[in-house]
């Protein structure tokens, strides 16, 4: 029987994480840790922006993006207009020290396996989940109320309801309005005004999961047509203009909200078959902790 | 403050009526008459060498705090009647207290004055007042059944009516269906026609046994505004049954079917209900043909007054019993009846309101029995007035509102009721104006789309009356043009738009007030 | 449930004062205040349930419609309110002002948070004003980021 074959992971870590990771990196018998080693012979790559200069990261975002952990300690804009939307990487992890951890090990594992995040990969099986299904624009405020005052969410700060409401809210009318396309890709309905009622023939899934950790929002339709272009360029311009679009159909400032909430936002495509987007808010009594976390983002595309 | 010389001089106090003490800075008994043993059943030796703090307690006031405020200040100490506890002895007491000087030592002196036996009396007399408040409320729930009770064929007769129509129907449409002859068309529109009938009979046999039920359990004390209208119909409906069946004619004349009152409608439905048994049971038995009783209803603007008038052409009363008939237990039925209580208890519910009863006239051929209630404004004057003082000894500020809508006005009375203001509502302007002669008011809320006069007509003759507290409109943003047209002109101090809420009325009358 | 919003009017003096329920989103009509036709606008946020991206957008359209002159006060701000106006441009501007919102505080001793209403004026410095806990008395600690949380504030003129 053959061994199975260690991931080898450079890491790049300042003094901080380095102690904070000190465990994985000694633990983790699937993995093969190098300390600063080359990039060109590891799968991948975690890097600690305090342990780069200026031109180590630009070099390294460069040449090997997409097979890069990023951990960083900067504000969400600056994250996401200088790393997510600048260079090709897939992974941001916010350098939260009570949370980082957990993340790195479970995005590891799952980049490992190829396998994409679902909201199972991020709930205990031993938790609790709630699941609704919409495919009518004029019900999705009292399907989300619905679902979300079923919840027993525990111990809390006061009130993660409220956020979820507006996730939940941003998430399913973007999958409703922005994801059904026409046979040659063109989006059916993005242009829409969204007082229009619409109803589409294919069911948004909504999932909403909680353990010991975690409260987990998941949104996923069957289409699988949202990008990584769509999603960083609509965010970029949130962010420089942090007002509203001038257009038809939404306002343009729904990731920037889902973004701005979330603790992490997970995107997950299938293309052309599906596109799951996880929101995660980290189990947190002190509102402060909330709003502290740096958003991660981590994208999964098959 | 007193300044003694000695301790002896203390003892003038020993003929006091009053319980007295006289306390050091520590609390301890320097001095106490024998009223204060008796009053805390303490003996002198325990007496003697005790503190104050410790003989007694309080579960209202700490009684270590009472002697240092006292001994900090030389203010007069008074307390509010509190219960004191003594080891075997509870008693209630108002205490006064004052610093005096006995060979240079501030001393506190204590008087008490026991309220024990008030109180005990007080919570009897409230217990007597619930028990006869239960017993009148028994009466009139004993009352009612026994109107029920004699009402029952009534409605049976009116349920039979209605049962018999859906059962014809339901046959029909039975045999539409197993008709092949009738052809498709014919056979649709006998199906819509039977369903409908029967639905209709449905509701009309809900609507009776609602009726009943209400008019059964409903004990509920608040007035609220109603349409006189649907009380007669209503009282009529449930007499309906017996008038029909036995032939007698039951009619309603109102000079005007916009008339709205105050009341509470059960009650007010008990009194028609039963003068209207009375009526028949006139007519009922005799030889008297062409039986007819009316209900006529005029307005009595002069004494601001509406008269119901219960009329039949029965065999009329007699000289004799005209002055006993509103008596309790008076009855000219034979035994098992009727219990009597009917027309005494009617007169009561009617005193209540502000109103009367009387027997207006009666001869062979003819008898009139009169009710009399208040306008609506004059009765929402008087009866949130009484109200507000059951609950508070200060005077509400009174708050007009005109709206032709009752429900408003409801909604109205209750918001402002709840919080301590004396509401009067009007259901037209023209009503509004006779009263603003009368009663001043503080605050005006009128609607501006009413059908005899406007909410603009109302606001502009309430100014030339030179009536100048705050006025308001109400009603939906459509009409708000009207409001920036009128505003500088008649003074519109703002308007409140419908949908509206407790708060934003609140918010309002508190702005305008000052409060 | 039903959140769809609706709005309660009432004009005292030359003030409209605005109070909201429910949803501000896509489905907003904000048409009745435009109807108005007075100068000055008080909106009172607090029964607003939710303001999503669109509802943003319905909401800075209003304001601008309402025009430069137009004095307008926000009362009684939610939270989830506030960091919206925070992070977007368009809710204040020029004679347009918060003057009252929640905050959350959390408190030690009870190990509880508790959304307090403070007034804009008592913001000093973009500094959290001090505050008691109602239950036990002891000062609480305020529980958002303070330079973030207050940021509308540099928006606002005084």
């Amino acid at each position: 029987m053959t061994e199975k074959a260690k991931v080898k992971i450079s890491y790049f870590l300042g003094k901080k994480l380095g102690e904070e990771l000190e465990f994985i990196l000694k633990s983790d018998a699937n993995v093969q840790w190098c300390n600063r080693g080359d990039p060109e012979l590891s799968q991948l790559i975690l890097v600690d922006i305090e342990a780069m200069t200026t031109d180590e990261l630009e070099d390294i975002l460069t040449k090997h993006g997409p097979h890069v952990l990023l951990v960083s300690g900067h504000d969400d804009e600056y994250n996401f207009l200088n790393y997510i939307s600048r260079y090709d990487i897939n992974h941001l992890i916010g350098a939260t020290l009570t949370t980082v951890e957990n993340e790195i090990k479970t995005n590891i594992d799952l980049i490992s396996r190829n396998k994409g995040c679902t909201i199972d990969s991020i709930v205990n099986p031993s938790g609790k989940f709630y699941k609704a299904i919409i495919n009518d624009s004029s019900k999705v405020n009292d399907s989300l109320d619905e679902l979300i005052n079923s919840i027993d969410i525990g111990s809390f700060f006061n009130s993660p309801s409220e956020y979820l409401k507006i996730l939940g809210n941003e998430l399913v009318m973007n999958a409703l309005y922005g994801a059904a396309c026409d046979g040659n890709g063109n989006p059916l309905y993005n242009e829409l005004d969204r007082k229009v009622q619409i109803k589409l023939d294919r069911n948004i899934d909504v999932c909403i999961g909680i353990d010991e950790h975690v409260l987990a929002l998941s949104v996923k339709d069957a289409f699988g047509t949202l990008t990584r272009e769509v999603l960083t360029k609509s965010l970029a311009r949130s962010f420089r203009e942090k007002t509203f679009e001038e257009k038809p159909g939404g306002a343009g400032l729904g990731f920037f909200l889902i973004f701005s909430h979330a603790n992490q936002l997970i995107v997950n495509i299938d293309s052309n078959r599906s596109t799951e987007v996880i929101c995660i808010i980290d189990r947190n009594k002190r509102f402060k902790s909330y709003k502290k976390r740096i958003t991660s983002f981590h994208f999964f595309a098959r | 403050m007193f300044v003694f010389k000695k301790r002896d001089e203390l003892k003038i106090f020993d003929n006091v009526f009053e319980p007295v003490i006289v306390l050091d800075e520590r609390g301890k008994l320097v001095y106490f008459n024998q009223n204060f043993r008796i009053f805390s059943q303490l003996s002198p030796r325990i007496l003697k060498k005790a503190k104050f703090q410790e003989i007694v307690t309080s579960k209202k006031l700490e009684i270590q705090k009472i002697l240092d405020n006292a001994f900090a200040s030389t203010q007069i100490l008074l307390t509010e009647e509190i219960e004191l506890e003594f080891q075997s002895e509870s008693r209630w007491s108002v205490l006064r207290g004052e610093q005096i000087e006995v060979l240079g030592e501030k001393l506190l002196i204590v008087y008490f004055n026991d309220v024990s036996v008030e109180k005990k009396l007080y919570g009897k007399y409230k217990e007597s007042i619930e028990d006869l408040k239960n017993a009148y409320q028994q009466i009139l729930q004993s009352d009612k059944l026994s109107t029920m009770g004699e009402l029952t064929s009534s409605i049976s007769h009116e349920i039979t009516n209605p049962l018999t129509i859906a059962k014809g129907n339901l046959e029909m449409i039975e045999f539409c269906f197993k008709d092949k002859k009738v052809n498709f068309e014919e056979k649709r529109k006998m199906f819509q026609t039977g369903f409908r009938n029967v639905r209709d009979s449905i509701h009309r046999i809900q609507l009776i046994v609602q009726n009943m039920r209400d008019f059964l359990h409903s004990s509920e004390e608040r007035k609220e505004y109603c349409r006189l209208e649907s009380i007669l119909k209503i009282s009529m409906e449930l007499v309906a049954g017996y008038y029909n069946s036995s032939g007698v004619r039951l009619n309603l004349k109102m000079e005007t079917t916009e008339i709205v009152v105050l009341v509470n409608r059960i009650k007010i439905e008990q009194v028609i209900v039963n003068l209207l048994k009375n009526a028949f049971d006139a007519i009922n038995g005799t030889s008297v043909k062409n039986g007819k009783v009316e209900i006529i209803v005029t307005t009595d603007y002069t004494r601001d007054m509406i008269n119901i008038d219960v009329v039949d052409n029965g065999g009329g009363i007699s000289d004799k019993d005209k002055d006993d008939i509103f008596d309790m237990f008076f009855t000219t039925k034979n035994i098992g009846d009727g219990t009597g209580l009917g027309l005494s208890i009617c007169k009561r519910i009617m005193s209540a309101h502000s109103g009367t009863l009387i027997l207006e006239s009666s001869k062979k051929g003819e008898t009139v029995f009169r009710i009399r209630i208040p306008v609506v404004e004059a009765s929402s004057y008087s009866y949130n007035e009484t109200f507000l003082k059951r609950i508070s000894s200060s005077d509400g500020k009174k708050i007009l509102v005109v709206d032709n809508e009752v429900e408003v006005l409801n909604v109205m009375n209750k918001f402002l009721q709840d919080s301590g203001y004396v509401f009067i509502g009007s259901t037209n302007g023209e009503e509004a104006l006779r009263f603003l002669k009368n009663i001043q008011v503080d605050l005006i809320i009128t609607d501006v789309e009413m059908p005899l006069m406007s909410g603009e007509e109302f606001a502009s003759k309430v100014r030339s009356q030179r009536v100048n507290v705050p006025l308001y409109y109400l009603s939906s943003t459509k009409n708000v043009e009207i409001f920036n047209k009128n505003k500088d002109k008649l003074n519109i101090a703002g308007f409140l738009m419908k949908p509206f809420s407790q708060t934003q009325v609140l918010d309002i009358i508190k702005y305008s007030l000052g409060e | 449930m039903n959140v769809k919003m609706t709005l309660e009017k009432q004009i005292i003096d030359d003030e409209a004062r605005i109070f909201i329920s429910g949803n501000i989103d896509e489905d907003s009509d904000f048409s009745e205040i435009m109807e108005l036709g007075v100068k000055k606008y008080v909106f009172d946020f607090a029964k607003v349930t939710m303001l999503n991206s669109c509802g943003i957008r319905e909401w800075i359209l209003l304001i601008d419609k309402l025009g430069e002159n137009a004095n307008i006060r926000y009362k009684n701000c939610p939270q989830i309110v506030i960091e919206q106006m925070g992070m977007v441009y368009g809710f204040i501007k020029k004679e347009a002002r918060i003057e009252s919102f929640y905050a959350p505080y959390f408190c030690s001793d009870c190990d509880e948070e508790q959304k307090i209403l403070l007034e804009a004026k008592d913001i000093k410095d973009q500094k959290a004003p001090s505050v008691n806990c109602k239950k036990c008395g002891m000062e609480m600690e305020f529980d958002e980021i303070e330079e973030q949380y207050f940021s509308f504030m540099k928006n606002m003129e005084w």
